[in-house]
């Protein structure tokens, strides 16, 4: 089921993406045939997983990450989602905030076997998901920082309010999963009491 | 015997911030001044935790935190060594290392001996590495809202600076990360091995 769903979606995208990419390269629009090449290549990306021996990510994440490469690549910068309208840019941040933190759960759970987990203070599960979260939005302004310096000249052209809200976006959202992880293993062992 | 340690340490520090406020206010440099009562309070930290809390101290991390302090306060601050460019970046660094040691020491007080066997060394590279990134962007958060609502310039620099830091943190975290990654397959071997 789970591979069918990762699959699916990624023949999907990234048949729509060489659409794009084909159309905007006839039409010799510069940056939109470059951001949906990019897009053929990081809906590809996933097809990874299905080498593993097990796959720790569950459909929900698998959904989500394509619902944000749609949110971000053909809204965002295809359509210009991110030029339009102010508020896009931040409600992306905070969706990805959010996001990785349900993929550090995941991954929690991946390398952590069950037997082990009662050994592991919910304390460690809050710090692993937050810091997770916030160290890809640092990684992220690193990437469009260094970007800045070598290829682009516009990633990062708000300076640094725009940077900082970024940051401040993403960690507000990685917080809401950590406390939804913490909230969520209390109530799982309540229920292993009772 | 450790608990004494770390009194006679940070009394040390907090007597020489001291001399240094009396020094610098009578000599009206107010700035010096007012850094070095910022450093009575940090240094009186470890020492009211020492005092005041059952802690048990992890003596490298102390020793590491009134490193940093002296680094930064003393050096950086009033002998004016910020203003050589790449102290600041230096700092950042090493303050992403000592984070990492700090993820590290969280992480094992927070995990039972009878789990550690079970949990990959991947989840130990991983939440060393997202820890101190974490705190250099809670770090760049301080420093952004200082500016914001108290009209300071920490950030002075603009989004070359921030990035600057950011980089410098994850860097540090990155290199302990890895040494530490190496530390856990090497107990893991040996305790297979047994």
């Amino acid at each position: 089921m789970k591979r069918k769903v990762l699959i699916t979606l990624s023949i999907i995208f990234s048949l729509g993406m060489t659409g794009l990419f084909i159309y905007y390269l006839v039409k010799h629009d510069h940056t939109r045939w470059q951001v949906a090449l990019g897009g053929i290549f990081v809906s590809l990306l996933p097809l990874g997983l299905l080498k593993m021996k097990k796959n720790p990510f569950n459909i929900p994440i698998i959904i989500g990450y394509y619902l944000f490469l749609f949110c971000s690549l053909y809204l965002g910068s295809i359509s210009s989602f991110y030029l339009h309208i102010k508020w896009w840019d931040s409600t992306l941040h905070f969706f990805k905030g959010m996001f990785v933190g349900f993929v550090g759960i995941s991954l929690f759970k991946h390398w952590i076997p069950k037997g082990a987990r009662s050994n592991v203070s919910t304390g460690i599960l809050f710090l692993f998901v937050l810091s997770l979260s916030v160290f890809t939005s640092a990684l992220w302004e690193i990437y469009e920082f260094v970007g800045d310096l070598t290829l682009t000249h516009t990633m990062q052209r708000g300076g640094n309010s725009d940077t900082m809200l970024d940051l401040l976006c993403g960690l507000s959202g990685g917080l809401i999963t950590a406390i939804y992880s913490l909230i969520r293993k209390k109530r799982l062992k309540e229920r292993c009491w009772t | 015997m450790k608990r004494k340690l770390v009194i006679i340490m940070s009394l040390l520090y907090i007597l020489f911030m001291a001399i240094l406020a009396f020094y610098y206010h009578s000599n009206g440099q107010s700035f010096k001044s007012t850094v070095a009562m910022g450093g009575i309070l940090c240094g009186a930290v470890p020492l009211l935790l020492a005092l005041f809390t059952k802690l048990q101290f992890n003596l490298p991390i102390v020793i590491s935190y009134l490193i940093f302090l002296v680094g930064s306060q003393y050096l950086g601050s009033i002998l004016g060594w910020y203003g050589l460019g790449w102290w600041d970046t230096f700092m950042h660094f090493i303050s992403g290392a000592i984070l990492a040691f700090s993820g590290i020491a969280l992480y094992e007080r927070l995990i039972h001996r009878a789990a550690g066997h079970d949990i990959s060394p991947w989840f130990v590279f991983l939440f060393t590495l997202s820890f101190p990134a974490f705190g250099g962007v809670l770090w760049e958060v301080y420093e952004f809202s200082c500016d914001q609502f108290f009209g300071m310039t920490l950030q002075g620099g603009g989004n070359t600076d921030t990035m600057t830091d950011l980089i410098a943190d994850t860097l540090g975290g990155l290199v302990i990360a890895i040494w530490s990654f190496i530390r856990t397959k090497i107990k893991l071997k040996q305790v297979r091995r047994v």
